[in-house]
């Protein structure tokens, strides 16, 4: 518990507005290490380990980095780093495109790190009061509650394919390749069916029966929410004005 | 009359976290050809022994022997080339894009060839009654299909050990019986089998000896 813990979901549905539409908007290294620096601090603000959060993601970090080295293989830019025949492997812009994609990943990671440190319920209630449908608002939450469902999935999947005997080192790359596609599919597959299973639930328990609804938790904004929604809003601005206008 | 040991556990220890303890100071042989049931109410931490002995997870305290080597110095993949784990949750151990894929996957990836894959696979399909469910999608089927392909996938790797955990859930009588059947001729096969389990009438039909779990101790150790 730290003195961030109890913040208002709205600031910190606020702050990860800021944080993954910089990620989104902004294609720098230099400009996306700060957005993820400003999102580990976040982390830290609101009591939450960002090495721990990383262990907890390994699989879907290193699944990360894959893609990113893949990516840097099949677009390639700017001075040739390791070229076999007339195919350049590894470049300077595939590269960088690779670390630009690494850290927004991280970035959106983090922002699912921030949102988790409130319960599904109070994130509801902080769209809901931001004026947006409850359905979608419930929809949100669900998906950020997927999150770690999915990390954990991949992490399942990796488990059984080694109980299985296999050495991921011994095998080839196209073998490798295979066996990555393997990881994705209980995660996809995994949350289709949970998805119907869920709605299905949900219905069932006469969720939009009717079409209002009434709430016992209201959240109310303190000092602390103002001066880190505000704070929060000007870095944004004044980030966004230099890598626009500046840079 | 000697038997070879498969598993030995000393003064094994076990928390989720560092303030409680799951496993306290467990020291206990299992033996090749030996089939043994572990039981005990919900929670005591008979999964987490399971997984404990299957390597997935590693030992807070002490440690285990798999076969006399230490599971703390061997990698996953080894484990899985010697112990065949099923999970509580078959949803946990599917991956592949077909019922025959995932049988036959760790021998694809472990270099068998094309014609042994699929000769065991066959066999398997036919043993486990799912050759009707060979191009389906794992991840579709029902509870007590999923089991089936679950342990057959375990079957195909021809572990020396196999843990099942709660193995019957899911399974009607007649899939029960055929279980039997399948562990009856493992056993004869010299394969030591370790099932996690709260159905007694499968316990008493397939177990020579049960581990009776409490308190993340063993209270009772017998042999039938």
């Amino acid at each position: 518990m730290t003195a961030f813990s109890d913040l208002d979901p709205r600031s910190k549905l606020l702050l990860v507005a800021c944080l993954s539409s910089g990620a989104v908007i902004m294609s720098h290294w230099a400009f996306l290490s700060g957005l993820l620096a400003a999102s580990i601090l976040l982390l830290l603000l609101f009591g939450v380990n960002p090495w721990d959060m990383l262990k907890k993601t390994r699989v879907l970090f290193n699944m990360v980095i894959f893609i990113a080295l893949m990516q840097s293989i099949f677009v390639p830019g700017g001075q040739a780093l390791l070229t076999v025949g007339s195919i350049n492997l590894l470049t300077t812009g595939g590269l960088m495109m690779a670390a630009e994609f690494i850290l927004r990943m991280s970035i959106i990671a983090a922002s699912a790190g921030i949102l988790a440190t409130s319960n599904s319920r109070e994130i509801i209630q902080g769209m809901v009061q931001c004026k947006l449908p409850y359905e979608i608002a419930f929809m949100v939450s669900m998906g950020i509650r997927f999150l770690p469902v999915f990390a954990g999935e991949a992490r399942e999947a990796m488990t059984a394919i080694q109980l299985r005997g296999v050495n991921l080192r011994e095998l080839s790359w196209r073998q490798k390749l295979e066996v990555t596609a393997s990881l994705f599919q209980p995660v996809v597959a995994g949350a289709l069916i949970k998805a119907r299973a869920i709605s299905m639930s949900i219905e069932m328990r006469a969720f939009r029966a009717y079409s209002t609804r009434s709430s016992y938790l209201v959240l109310t904004l303190g000092v602390k929410d103002y001066v880190l929604i505000s704070g929060g809003l000007l870095l944004m601005a004044l980030t966004l004005a230099y890598y626009f206008y500046l840079y | 009359m000697i038997r070879e040991t498969a598993i030995e556990a000393s003064n094994l220890g076990f928390g989720y976290d560092r303030e409680s303890s799951i496993i306290n100071s467990l020291s206990f042989t299992l033996y090749r050809g030996e089939t043994v049931a572990l039981t005990g109410p919900n929670g005591v931490g008979k999964t987490t022994l399971g997984k404990l002995l299957a390597g997935i997870l590693k030992p807070a305290r002490g440690q285990v022997l798999l076969f006399g080597e230490n599971t703390r110095d061997m990698p996953l993949y080894l484990m899985g080339r010697k112990i065949g784990y099923s999970f509580q949750n078959p949803d946990q151990q599917l991956f592949a894009s077909s019922v025959a894929e995932e049988i036959g996957f760790g021998l694809k990836y472990r270099g068998a060839n094309l014609e042994h894959i699929s000769r065991v696979t066959a066999y398997l399909l036919n043993l486990f009654d799912i050759e009707h469910l060979k191009e389906a999608f794992p991840l579709n089927l029902s509870w007590g299909e999923k089991r089936r392909v679950v342990l057959a996938a375990c079957l195909a790797q021809n572990p020396e050990y196999l843990i099942l955990d709660e193995p019957t859930t899911g399974l009607d009588e007649e899939r029960i019986k055929a279980l039997t059947e399948i562990i009856a001729s493992l056993r004869r096969k010299g394969t030591g089998i370790l099932l996690i389990s709260h159905h007694q009438t499968f316990i008493e039909q397939n177990a020579e000896r049960i581990l009776r779990m409490e308190g993340g101790e063993i209270r009772d150790d017998r042999f039938f």
